[in-house]
């Protein structure tokens, strides 16, 4: 009986060993991170800073592998958002234009030509565009303007692109070549998204053909074509000998390199040791294991900021604590977002809700005070609010139960020390949906939100009273932030961004937090990524001459 | 014990210990017995007495994970069955000796044809083609009372009395020259059970088996056997033939069997049972194993030496009492 | 036997049928919103919502769509498009079986081609030192999670010897390590079982029968105890492949196989109601197939059950 006993002991002892050992790897590798890196030491590289820096090469390499962290996706012309079709759309299906970087413009002559020849204002909601008389694609059927139209068309029934839903009315052909767009609306960029956003497929093949072919062995407008389709698995895609366009191309017709291989991999730890076991060429590497590639002169390192960035909104909704500005400035200052960044590796702070990406953001304001960590202060408006150790403030937060914990137990705890208990309330993404846009459901609420173009953009979709219903995320009903924010919009001068941002900062009403730098990293024979606006362009990357891929 | 004839099988001092937790069960203690050729033994005994277990050691198919030890001789012309090598072993099992069992719904494997199982044996032992050995398992199963027709079908289809033949079929199929039948019609009903006896009895006689009949009916032993042994707490306390014993009883236990029989002449309220239980196996005893429930018991029994007395030629009893004493 | 076949196939219909349902009701009330998670992350205006859900049909009453939706499947096989990307999903739960069910019958090879060996060994050999071994042994790969074990394979295998690749799923080599890292977790309790079911056999009295007719250990071993120890294995063996068919989500994201597991996960956390009720379906069919395969082989091994079958309202032939 004394042996079985002792038998059970050890087995359970194992057991636990076991779980903290694969648990804790995880949260270890993360402090060891942040405590080597009190600022980024590498610069990191965001879209809006540098002019594409892509260049045609003169030979072609073989082959890349990348692997990239998604586990469903399609390569049809137009389908759902996923990181995948994020890294291949532009390569496989030629678009009308192409954005090189973020905010790039068409009066400004900033847009490169792909599949246009060239674009004329007829009026505001108005253009005429003509097309290149010799495209074809990978299956030979030549593309007429028809075709463009009929692409148009679709993806605005499909719905899948927003920015098409929002700002593409309809158009015509008016030639073989030749054919006029028309927009429903003539805000600043909404010709350049619906020129750079909707792939372009021949109309007799799409009609005739499978699913299966569509989804697998698409005849492809752009300069590569797929070799191979595995869902949810990867997809590889091969330059095409017979592509179209031999001379002018735009970065996204680039063809530096022969065959490019994606291979879906979600784990994070998973890609780390596909790229160090030498199956990958390149990858997305989290901040946990960066420390083996980084200062390793193997590996090549690209830091990029991720396009989301997290801040804080308040709930001002009558009743709610949040509702009192005090209480909106005592949270202010009892937390600092450095310390609540820490486990998420490098990391950029915001001092404005946005990040520093569009090209209307003030510099100035990066070195301007913004809130900070001063107990004594939130202390001070706790009084005012009529907190005290007695009667401490109790608020929750909403948070998404799937994106790590640790910033908000981080928060959880300073706040704790200022007198406030913050109550986590994670829930998953899809529950946390439904509820968000329930004033009685929560008090700060995190959330993410991207730049793709403009600061105002960003500003708009969080304050925007039109596009949240009357109100802003927080529910707040606030005239005057209306009209300066549509000030902004209409004329991002430098006075009327300052005066926004001013506003907000006063009236506390959200709190920038950070965004995330995330890395890829490759082997040492890819020196640039081509990383333009928010993910690398694999076609037009630059590689060395003795590159060659692990892969063969 | 001396028997004079030629005892082509004999069991001598055979003593087998179970374990049970950390207990020492003393199953049998020191049995000797023998048997001529085409003899038939009855073995008598109340339940628990030991009698399945001198037969499963005769063919060693005790139950490995509980037994203690094995000790003794069983001769089987000449050869001692105890110290074979396996090969010898299973040569002996089934083609020389060969059992039935107690109990006839769980003695068959129920995945398998009752053909199958009959034949397997035969072409063990004679090495012939399988269709010879089918031959002669539908043969057997004529024998015994089985149609043809019946041969490919499964144990679950026969009803209990059918399959006890199917066992008898299984353990005469090569011949054996000595049968150990354990309890074969205690499962049974009682008209199915004279049958089963009947059949028992004419393959005997039509073979020339020897055989130890294990059994607790004392009426059976009176039809069958020719030689008596009877079994108390491990030990065989009277032995001799069918006559001596039945005419002659001279162990006080014997002679409570006898009388707790009930007589249909006889009108009596109450029948007469050996008071008390049999003794605890796993203690060793001094003195008479008996001696607790002996009508007769006295000081002499504390001391006796558990030795059989010869009453008459070949007729022994395990007590003093010659059965000439008065009541 | 044939009817008996017939009447399970048939009996399955409205098995399926339930399940779609149930399926169904269960994700619509679970709180969500597909239109809001097909749009994407990030903030979106409500009406952008309100036109998503139109485009998705979802402004129509519960009971249209789950009408419309059974329909579909049943009368047409049309499990419908997704709602998060609107790919076809038939063509999807298509395209992953493959893996999963390759992974699934890899495991369950290695799980009865190491564990009965094993099993019959423990049971013959009961209470031994390789007995306690082997219990240590696969009780110890019982305690660890299962994406542990899976991780420190491909630390051991890939990283340190470089002998296997460490994710993804193009030719047979890639399924090595994710079938090995399936397998050991069941391996402890399968050997138990056979384990205990060969000891229960051993000590039946036709086993001693078989030993009583002279025949040597190994034939009555297996020749005689292991065709019916075998018999509840097989409804185990069954269930455990039925059950891995479902797709064992652990390993395939670990390993980045895209199989059924991994689609269903990601679907539920969608809430994209049409593939999470189509994936279970399918689940449901196939772990159904598997059960009747599983029933019929036993029938095949055990001609008690096969007599069962057959004679549902035959008399049985009693004790003649």
């Amino acid at each position: 009986m004394k042996k079985t006993k002792l038998m059970g002991l050890l087995m359970t002892a194992m057991l636990v060993t076991g779980s903290i050992a694969g648990c804790g790897g995880a949260g270890s590798a993360g402090n060891e991170n942040a405590s080597s890196g009190t600022q980024t030491s590498q610069t990191v590289q965001t879209g809006g800073d540098t002019q594409s820096a892509a260049q045609e090469a003169e030979g072609m390499a073989d082959k890349v592998v990348v692997a990239v962290d998604d586990d469903s996706f399609t390569i049809g012309p137009w389908g759902n958002d996923s990181s995948v079709r994020d890294w291949t759309e532009n390569t496989l299906w030629a678009h009308l234009c192409y954005r090189p970087f973020i905010g790039a413009m068409l009066e400004d002559d900033q847009l490169q030509m792909y599949a246009a020849k060239s674009v004329t204002k007829v009026d505001d909601a108005t253009y005429e565009v003509e097309i290149f008389d010799h495209i074809t694609d990978s299956k030979g059927n030549a593309i007429k303007a028809s075709d463009v139209v009929y692409s148009y068309e679709t993806l605005a029934r499909l719905g899948f692109v927003s920015e098409i839903s929002l700002y593409y009315a309809g158009a015509e052909a008016t030639g073989d070549y030749t054919l006029t767009i028309r927009l429903k609306d003539t805000s600043e960029g909404a010709i350049e998204s619906v020129l750079c956003n909707c792939s372009i497929a021949s109309e007799s093949w799409y009609e005739s053909a499978s699913e299966d072919e569509i989804n697998s062995d698409p005849a492809t407008t752009g300069a590569y074509y797929v070799t191979n389709m595995s869902t949810g698995s990867g997809v590889t895609m091969q330059a095409r000998e017979d592509y179209w366009k031999t001379e002018g191309r735009a970065d996204a017709e680039y063809q530096n390199v022969e065959v490019i291989e994606i291979r879906c991999i979600t784990e994070g730890s998973s890609r780390a040791i596909a790229l160090e076991n030498g199956e990958v060429d390149m990858a997305e590497i989290t901040s946990n294991d960066l420390s083996r590639f980084d200062g390793n002169s193997d590996y090549n390192v690209t830091y990029y900021l991720n396009f989301m960035s997290q801040y804080l909104i308040f709930n001002t909704t009558e009743g709610n604590p949040c509702a009192d500005i005090n209480v909106r400035r005592a949270i202010a200052y009892a937390f600092d977002t450095k310390t609540m960044s820490l486990t998420n590796g490098e990391c950029i702070m915001s001092y404005d809700v946005a990040p520093n990406l569009g090209p209307d953001y003030v510099d100035a304001w990066d070195s301007a005070d913004y809130f900070g960590r001063d107990l004594d202060k939130a202390k001070e408006y706790l009084a005012e609010a009529g907190y005290d150790e007695s009667n401490p403030l109790r608020i929750s937060i909403l948070v998404t139960s799937q994106a790590p914990q640790q910033p908000y137990v981080a928060l959880q705890s300073m706040l704790a020390e200022a007198n406030i208990e913050l109550t986590i309330d994670g829930q998953d993404r899809a529950a946390r949906q439904a509820v968000q846009s329930d004033p009685t459901a929560w008090d700060i609420s995190e959330y993410s939100d991207s730049v793709t173009d403009f600061t105002t953009t960003f500003w708009n979709d969080l304050f925007g009273a039109e596009a949240n219903g009357g109100l802003t995320q927080g529910f707040t009903d606030d005239p005057e932030l209306q009209r300066l924010l549509a000030a902004a919009i209409a004329d991002r001068s430098e006075a009327n961004m300052n005066a926004f941002h001013d506003y907000v900062v006063e009236n506390c009403y959200m709190i920038g937090l950070y965004t995330e730098t995330k890395t890829i990293v490759t082997t040492e024979g890819i020196t640039d990524i081509a990383l333009q606006k928010l993910n690398p362009v694999l076609n037009a990357m630059t590689f060395t001459d003795d590159y060659s891929s692990v892969d063969q | 014990m001396t028997e004079k004839n030629e005892a082509f099988f004999e069991i001598q001092n055979l003593t087998v210990e179970y374990h049970s937790g950390n207990a020492i069960i003393h199953a049998v203690n020191d049995v000797s017995l023998s048997l001529s050729q085409g003899e038939t033994l009855g073995l008598v005994g109340e339940t628990g007495a030991g009698k399945t277990t001198i037969a499963r050691a005769i063919l060693r198919i005790l139950p490995e994970h509980s037994v203690e030890s094995v000790s003794g001789k069983v001769m089987f012309e000449g050869k001692d069955i105890l110290e074979m090598n396996a090969r010898d072993l299973h040569d002996l099992r089934g083609r020389d000796i060969s059992m039935i069992f107690q109990d006839p719904m769980t003695a068959l494997n129920p995945v398998k044809t009752v053909i199958s199982q009959i034949a397997e044996g035969y072409k063990l032992h004679h090495g012939c083609p399988q269709a010879e050995a089918n031959e002669r398992a539908i043969k057997m199963l004529e024998m015994v009372g089985i149609g043809a027709n019946r041969a490919y079908e499964y144990p679950h289809q026969f009803s209990g009395g059918m399959k006890q033949r199917v066992v008898i079929a299984l353990a005469l199929a090569c011949s054996p020259k000595l049968l150990l039948a354990d309890e074969p019609t205690t499962a049974l009903d009682v008209t199915i059970q004279a049958q089963v006896l009947d059949l028992i009895k004419d393959l005997r006689d039509e073979l020339g088996t020897a055989m130890i009949l294990i059994t607790h009916d004392l009426g059976v032993v009176a039809d069958i056997c020719d030689k008596v042994a009877v079994i108390y707490a491990g030990r065989i306390i009277e032995s001799g033939t069918k006559e001596d014993v039945f005419d002659h009883p001279a162990h006080p236990y014997t002679q409570g069997l006898f009388a707790a029989l009930p007589d249909l002449e006889k009108e009596v309220e109450r029948l007469s049972p050996i008071e008390g239980l049999p003794p605890d196996p796993s203690v060793i005893r001094k003195g008479c194993d008996f001696m607790e429930r002996c009508p007769h018991r006295c000081d002499r029994c504390t001391s006796f030496d558990n030795n059989m007395v010869e009453l008459s030629t070949g007729h022994f009893s395990r007590c003093y009492r010659t059965g000439n004493e008065e009541a | 036997m044939a009817r008996y076949v017939i009447k399970r196939l048939l009996i399955m219909i409205p098995t399926m049928i339930a399940v779609g349902v149930i399926m169904f009701t269960l994700m619509n009330f679970v709180p969500g919103d597909p239109a809001q998670l097909a749009l994407g992350s990030g903030v979106h205006t409500t009406a952008e919502i309100e036109a998503k859900r139109q485009a998705l049909g979802l402004d129509r009453p519960f009971l249209v769509r789950l009408g419309e939706y059974v329909g579909n499947i049943f009368l047409r096989f049309d499990f419908g498009k997704s709602l998060i990307d609107g790919t076809d999903i038939k063509w999807e739960l298509m395209k992953r079986f493959p893996h999963t069910a390759k992974i699934a019958i890899f495991s369950i090879i290695l799980t009865v081609v190491v564990g009965l060996p094993l099993g019959i060994y423990t049971a013959v050999h009961a209470n031994s030192a390789g007995d306690r071994a082997s219990l240590f042994v696969t009780l110890l790969f019982d305690c660890m999670p299962s994406f542990w074990t899976a991780l420190l394979l491909v630390l051991l295998f890939s990283l340190k010897l470089k002998w296997l690749p460490s994710s993804g799923a193009k030719s047979l080599s890639y399924f090595i390590l994710p079938t090995i890292a399936n397998s050991l977790g069941g391996l402890a309790g399968f050997t138990r079982q056979v384990r205990a079911s060969m000891l229960e056999v051993i000590r039946s009295d036709y086993v001693t029968t078989a030993r009583s007719k002279g025949l040597p250990e190994k034939d009555v071993i297996y020749g005689h105890a292991l065709p019916n120890a075998l018999i509840p294995i097989l409804t185990v063996i069954g269930m455990r492949f039925g059950s891995m068919l479902g797709g064992a989500t652990i390993i395939e994201v670990v390993f980045s196989i895209p199989g059924i597991g991994q689609y269903l996960v990601n679907s539920i956390n969608n809430r994209d109601y049409n593939a999470c009720t189509g994936g279970i379906i399918f689940i449901a069919f196939t772990f159904a197939v598997i059960m009747l395969l599983t029933d019929l082989l036993y029938a095949f091994a055990d001609p008690r059950i096969k007599a069962q079958y057959e004679s549902s309202n035959k008399k049985v032939k009693k004790n003649g």
